[in-house]
């Protein structure tokens, strides 16, 4: 096999890239859970709907995709508003069987609602297409796509958005201290309830901008975002429950291993390389590569 | 004015009779033959379901235009009953129950994955329905208690098989791509292809005939993906670095416009030092020749049916028609597995005609005794005849090369191979 120094950064390349969706994902899951406590299975279809809406904006209105993303995210943002508000919060406080029940349902009604818009149209799957696909950025060896290092940009421009307002502004410590602990955030008279609301917000939104990115370099369906999310799942037990450090780290860590993995021991192994490398992590750090709520 | 108690007796038989013939299950099917069609109907692959669902459609349209179907000398009407597969192997098993113990169709036929017919292939079995299977898998007809001894047997498979497939791609390699791009030596071949039964079966049709012609192709790489994966990169990262002459992308439709899009694009291999394909003749539908766009120029496909292309051969003779008819009911050109569930039905009708009766023994009987002419499908011989021995019928492969074309902003294919029926050579991009 040809182990040349090319193969290898654009493997690397296309680690990152994925690591980097993957990135998006499991912060906004990360985000959630942290907060609300709340494991959100339906993630996975808000990031289809994303893709979707992006396409829908795009070919509707003619703009550029990737301005077409602004719209999608805000919608799906605005849709996990929504599914907060009327979904689970009505939940809050019951058995969590409840939740865990109403977020499988999320994932039929979201797969179902979409595949009845997007089958007429793009039977089994669609790309979204940006102007750049032929345009290249040379790294030397490799020559890399507009298109992704735009993905790139944006993924880590919105990474570091998020952290700042995390962890440098009054709301972001109202969200912080909301994870922590609830009931003395509630004694210190932050409004919780609206710190969820938001949390599930930007979450859903993330995971949108997440599809659309993905929807860019890859096809989908309104049954793709099952193996990502569950992957996101994965990235964040790996990186620590709640923290959005660990799932910075641990996204990137996963498309890395994966790309490589491909690579050497063949598609296949794809899933299953990944799901190895959190057994083993959890071996070392059964609490995750960062304690839970970093 | 007071009825009379003979009357009102009358009366009450006439309102039972007619609830027993809303309420009993099949009642209503004694005057019409009822052919039952099971495919995607929800699911990812809802998409090409349609395709089926309607081709299927317009054959019993066209059957009960001329009359019907004769069974025992009376014209009988045709029923298409819809048995949705969910495109999952569980919902194959309901969806095949519910048209056998339900709707008690005559005849079962269609499909598009092969795991899910094979999913519902004890139910058939049990109950010994006839059944017309159209994805590729040659274990319909090759199971051990499925295959060897036809008189046991009530599947008929219509559609190339994936060895089939293979064995046509090693034999077009040979004759139509060597010659170009390595005259005089071995072909370097790469596979990226579908981790399933049918993609394993595909490359094994592919080695099989290799070592049976002795065939000057040498095999550089053999990656493989699993089914509904979109992104290929790291595989193809790691085939262009073996320097194949062609690489044969082996999936669906929307893995193989990834594959070949990334291929090209995002990895860098050069159409002009690899031919790309043939790909697998499933993708040949009008929104391939959509989707792949003009980065698709120069690649080929291994094809049973071609959406666009009409090769001079008396066995490809029905093509246009077809299309023609297809379109002007739907606005829409039909995909290769609408047109195997289109054929299907004509076969099932023409069986029960030759039968003279629906009982499901004498259809098979009737479908094991087929010859009758070919309908869509190209076949060698010109009729549809099942061998006696797998069941299977002798498509006719052909291969066929993709061109931009500027004015419809879409590719077009032009047929290449086999030379005695191509209508243009091969050309190097």
């Amino acid at each position: 096999m040809g182990l040349d120094a090319a193969s290898l950064l654009q493997v690397l390349v296309w680690g990152l890239v994925v690591g980097s969706i993957y990135v998006l994902l499991a912060t906004g899951l990360t985000l959630i859970f942290g907060v609300m406590k709340l494991v959100n299975f339906a993630h996975g279809e808000l990031m289809m709907w994303g893709a979707f809406l992006t396409i829908l904006i795009a070919q509707s209105t003619g703009v550029n995709p990737y301005v077409a993303m602004i719209g999608s995210t805000a919608a799906v943002g605005l849709l996990g508003v929504a599914i907060e508000r009327l979904g689970f919060r009505p939940l809050r406080g019951t058995a969590k069987i409840n939740e865990i029940f109403l977020s499988i349902a999320l994932i039929l009604v979201l797969q179902n609602a979409l595949a009845r818009f997007f089958v007429p149209y793009f039977r089994e799957n669609a790309q979204i297409r940006t102007p750049y696909a032929t345009e290249y950025f040379s790294l030397g060896l490799v020559n890399l796509r507009y298109d992704f290092v735009i993905l790139l940009a944006v993924a880590w421009a919105i990474t570091f958005g998020l952290w700042f307002v995390l962890f440098h502004t009054a709301p972001g410590r109202d969200v912080r201290a909301t994870s922590q602990n609830r009931a003395a955030a509630l004694l210190m008279g932050i409004d919780v309830r609206r710190i969820d609301m938001l949390c599930f917000g930007i979450g859903s939104a993330l995971a949108a901008l997440a599809g659309s990115l993905y929807g860019v370099v890859n096809p989908f369906s309104p049954y793709a975002g099952t193996i990502p999310a569950i992957k996101a799942f994965a990235v964040i037990i790996l990186g620590g429950l709640g923290s959005v450090p660990g799932a910075v780290l641990g996204g990137l860590l996963y498309g890395v291993v994966e790309s490589f993995g491909t690579f050497f021991l063949g598609g296949s192994w794809r899933d299953a390389i990944a799901f190895v490398l959190l057994i083993v992590v959890l071996m070392v750090r059964p609490q995750g590569i960062f304690r839970e709520g970093a | 004015m007071r009825m009379s108690y003979t009357a009102r007796c009358a009366g009450a038989w006439v309102v039972a009779g007619a609830i027993a013939g809303i309420l009993v299950p099949g009642s209503a099917s004694a005057q019409t033959v009822r052919l039952g069609l099971i495919t995607s109907i929800t699911g990812p692959a809802a998409g090409t379901g349609a395709d089926q669902q309607r081709a299927a459609t317009l054959a019993v349209e066209e059957l009960n235009a001329a009359g019907g179907v004769t069974v025992g000398g009376a014209k009988r009407k045709v029923e298409l009953v819809i048995g949705d597969d969910q495109t999952s192997r569980e919902g194959a098993v309901s969806g095949v129950t519910r048209l056998i113990v339900e709707d008690k169709v005559n005849v079962v036929f269609g499909g598009l994955g092969s795991a899910f017919g094979m999913a519902a292939l004890p139910l058939i079995q049990e109950r010994g329905i006839p059944y017309i299977p159209t994805p590729s898998t040659p274990l319909f007809t090759r199971t051990k208690d499925m295959g060897p001894d036809p008189t046991k047997s009530m599947v008929f498979h219509y559609q190339a098989t994936g060895l089939m497939y293979g064995a046509g791609t090693a034999d077009f390699i040979a004759e139509g791509l060597r010659p170009v791009f390595a005259p005089g030596k071995p072909i370097r071949v790469a596979w990226l292809y579908q981790d399933s039964p049918f993609g394993a079966e595909y490359v094994r049709g592919y080695t099989d005939r290799i070592k049976e012609k002795n065939l000057p192709l040498e095999t550089v790489a053999t990656e493989r993906f699993k089914v509904g994966e979109t992104d290929y990169r790291a595989q193809l990262t790691k085939i262009k670095a073996l320097a194949p002459q062609v690489l044969v992308p082996m999936g669906f439709r929307g893995e193989t416009v990834a594959m070949v899009q990334q291929a090209v694009l995002d990895v860098g291999i050069d159409p002009k030092k690899v031919a790309i394909g043939p790909v697998c003749a499933c993708v040949d539908d009008p929104l391939y020749y959509k989707d792949l766009g003009k980065i698709g120029s120069h690649t080929t496909i291994l094809s049973v049916y071609s959406t666009y292309a009409t090769p001079k051969n008396p066995a490809f003779a029905r093509w246009p028609d077809f299309r023609a008819s297809f379109q002007k009911r739907y606005g829409v050109l039909p995909g290769v597995l609408g047109v195997s569930a289109y054929d299907a039905v004509h076969i099932a009708a023409r069986a029960i005609e030759r039968a003279g009766s629906l009982d499901s023994q004498r259809v098979i009987a009737a479908l094991a005794a087929l010859p009758v002419d070919k309908y869509v499908m190209p076949i060698r011989s010109g009729k549809t005849l099942f061998d006696p021995k797998y069941r299977e019928v002798d498509f006719y492969l052909i291969a066929q090369q993709f061109f931009w074309d500027e004015k419809l902003k879409e590719l077009r294919p032009r047929v290449v191979w086999p030379h005695d029926v191509a209508d243009a050579k091969y050309v190097h991009p």
